[in-house]
């Protein structure tokens, strides 16, 4: 899809491009703290009525779509997360680039970022029979890495001695064929598109099950150095958590709010993470439709009059993802992508579990084209691909330029509803 | 009727004979495996088998011990053209893709992806489509050259 070889060519000659058009396009966008978007969608549309909170470094921190610490990543959005040794104050690094996820649980940090002093100081978990490791199953591959004990701080907001995982940390250098058999490893920044990634999606835990059961192949005892493996129970406590259910206050969810995106795309997007749900003055639902979702996390989509009942929005996918074969579509690896002829105006009617539900307008461009005309360009609200899941539909980053989208926890209570539930 | 326990053995045993003999497949071959001859890859997976017929070929679906569903689509020919995968736990890809599965680690190694929830790798002879998110993933994979005449994409499902 993205031919690296093509892409240097390209950017070398779009960087030209874009120094001669630079002024017009207004494509490097930034929030500067409190402003109203100024989109040109419909009621249903991105940008209408929105209202980006300031960056207080408290409850809110600037949340960066660019193109990723090693380039060439596509509409991922990017904060600074600050990892301690537990207790610590001064044992601390600030890692940058950390992929905000809200279709997973969890913080995980590539083990070559954190300087050996503060890894060293990172409490490594234990369990019966060894060393805790995990292998983390994603849709494109796993990463394979151990659990230790960080606080984990975001602005002012502190998870402490959370369970994070360190991935591809050298001392577990045996990996289980039953994880490296479930696709392909992803345990560098370069091949994870990131330093690390916080997983704070509608759920707490990354398994749950873990705690009765070992079949699902996450958690592994392991000897350090290197060594057989054994697939293991753990505590919730040691599983892979959403730091932001760990917080003392403003843990009920995120919000998170990007500006519009021009239909051409942009060099980068610069907007806000707010910690909490109704628990400050800058992150109550307003007028916001409550979706609730079931306990996969699903809610439905209607489309073209048909029901998707495996629906959800997700930051941690870069694209909508949806079936609709009178599209056509181009590409293959990461993924194929859909290439119509000209720009479509689709709409969908997005649908909770408390049957609540909102009409959405979403537009898809032929992304061989956007691509091929900006290679340096990170964020673009109109790329869509098809989906494996036959009854799934996939609200990925595109929705989310425009409007403030909420992901608020399992149990936890607001004005809205208790969670699980996505509002926007 | 009560059985002893050596009639209950013989019995089971004349069951698991017909099995591996083709009769009232379930089977377990991996994606573009021999149905026939490899039933016994059921008990590798540890799974349970069940199977339901199509239109012109067979659906296998196996419920693994950790909740995850493969279906597998078994053509007149006994050839798996297709097969799924749903579950908070991704199957052994090695087992589901069989011999495709080096051809999709190095397809899907070419670019690297910070989007970790969704995967499409499309090559000649393999198709394979992987998504959703953390407790539920899903994928799906088949041979174009295999599939049954008139068969429609849409019927595989998860």
């Amino acid at each position: 899809m993205r031919d690296p070889v093509r892409k240097v060519i390209l950017f070398a000659l779009s960087q030209l491009l874009f120094l001669a058009a630079c002024g017009g396009g207004g494509a490097n966008l930034t929030s500067g703290g409190s402003g109203t978007g100024t989109g040109t969608g419909t009621s249903t549309g991105p940008g209408a009525g929105q209202t980006i909170a300031a960056a207080n470094g408290t409850n809110a921190i600037t949340m960066t779509v660019d193109s990723g610490p090693n380039g060439g990543q596509v509409n991922i959005p990017y904060v600074s997360v600050t990892i301690c040794a537990p207790g610590s104050t001064s044992n601390c690094q600030t890692i940058d680039r950390m992929e905000v996820d809200t279709g997973s649980y969890g913080v995980r940090v590539i083990s070559s970022v954190l300087s050996s002093t503060l890894l060293a100081a990172l409490t490594q978990e234990t369990v019966t029979g060894g060393n805790l490791v995990e292998c983390t199953m994603f849709g494109d591959g796993y990463s394979w890495g151990s659990m230790h004990l960080a606080d984990v701080t975001m602005g002012t907001e502190k998870a402490a001695s959370q369970s994070i995982q360190v991935i591809g940390d050298s001392n577990y250098p045996t990996i289980p064929t039953t994880c490296s058999n479930t696709g392909t490893q992803e345990d560098t920044v370069a091949t994870f598109g990131a330093n690390g990634i916080i997983g704070v999606g509608p759920f707490v835990t990354d398994c749950g099950d873990c705690t009765a059961s070992t079949e699902s192949a996450f958690y592994w005892a392991c000897p350090n150095g290197g060594g057989t493996c054994s697939q293991t129970l753990v505590t919730l406590a040691q599983e892979a958590s959403n730091p932001v259910a760990a917080f003392t206050t403003d843990n009920t969810g995120v919000i998170l709010e990007l500006p519009t995106v021009p239909d051409g795309g942009a060099v980068k997007v610069s907007g806000v993470l707010v910690f909490g749900v109704g628990t400050a003055s800058n992150n109550g639902l307003g007028s916001a439709t409550v979706l609730t979702a079931d306990n996969e996390g699903f809610i439905n989509t209607i489309y073209k009059g048909v029901t998707y009942t495996q629906a959800f929005i997700d930051s941690g996918s870069n694209f909508n993802f949806f079936n609709d074969s009178t599209i056509g579509t181009q590409g293959t690896a990461p993924n194929q992508v859909y290439t119509p002829g000209s720009q479509l105006t689709l709409s969908a009617i997005e649908q909770g579990l408390n049957n609540a539900e909102a009409t959405v307008s979403f537009k898809v461009g032929n992304a061989e084209t956007l691509f091929s005309n900006n290679p340096s360009y990170s964020a673009f609200d109109n790329i869509a691909a098809p989906i494996s899941q036959s009854q799934g539909f996939d609200f990925g980053m595109p929705f989310f330029y425009g409007r403030n989208v909420f992901t608020v926890i399992e149990g936890k209570g607001t004005s809205g509803g208790i969670g699980p539930f996505f509002a926007f | 009727m009560k059985y002893t326990s050596r009639a209950r053995r013989v019995l089971g045993t004349a069951l698991g004979a017909a099995l591996l003999a083709g009769m009232a497949l379930p089977a377990f071959a991996g994606l573009g495996g021999d149905a026939s001859t490899v039933t016994a890859d059921v008990v590798k997976m540890k799974g349970q088998a069940r199977s339901a017929p199509g239109n012109g070929y067979t659906v296998s679906q196996i419920t693994l011990p950790s909740g995850t569903l493969v279906n597998e689509y078994i053509s007149a020919e006994g050839k798996v053209f297709a097969v799924t995968w749903k579950g908070a736990s991704v199957p052994d890809l090695s087992q589901t893709l069989g011999s495709y599965f080096e051809e999709y680690k190095a397809a899907a190694s070419v670019a690297p992806h910070a989007s970790h929830h969704h995967l499409t790798v499309r090559q000649p002879d393999l198709v394979v489509v992987t998504g959703g998110h953390m407790r539920a993933w899903n994928g799906k994979a088949y041979v174009p050259s295999l599939l049954p005449p008139n068969f429609s994409l849409d019927e595989i499902k998860q």
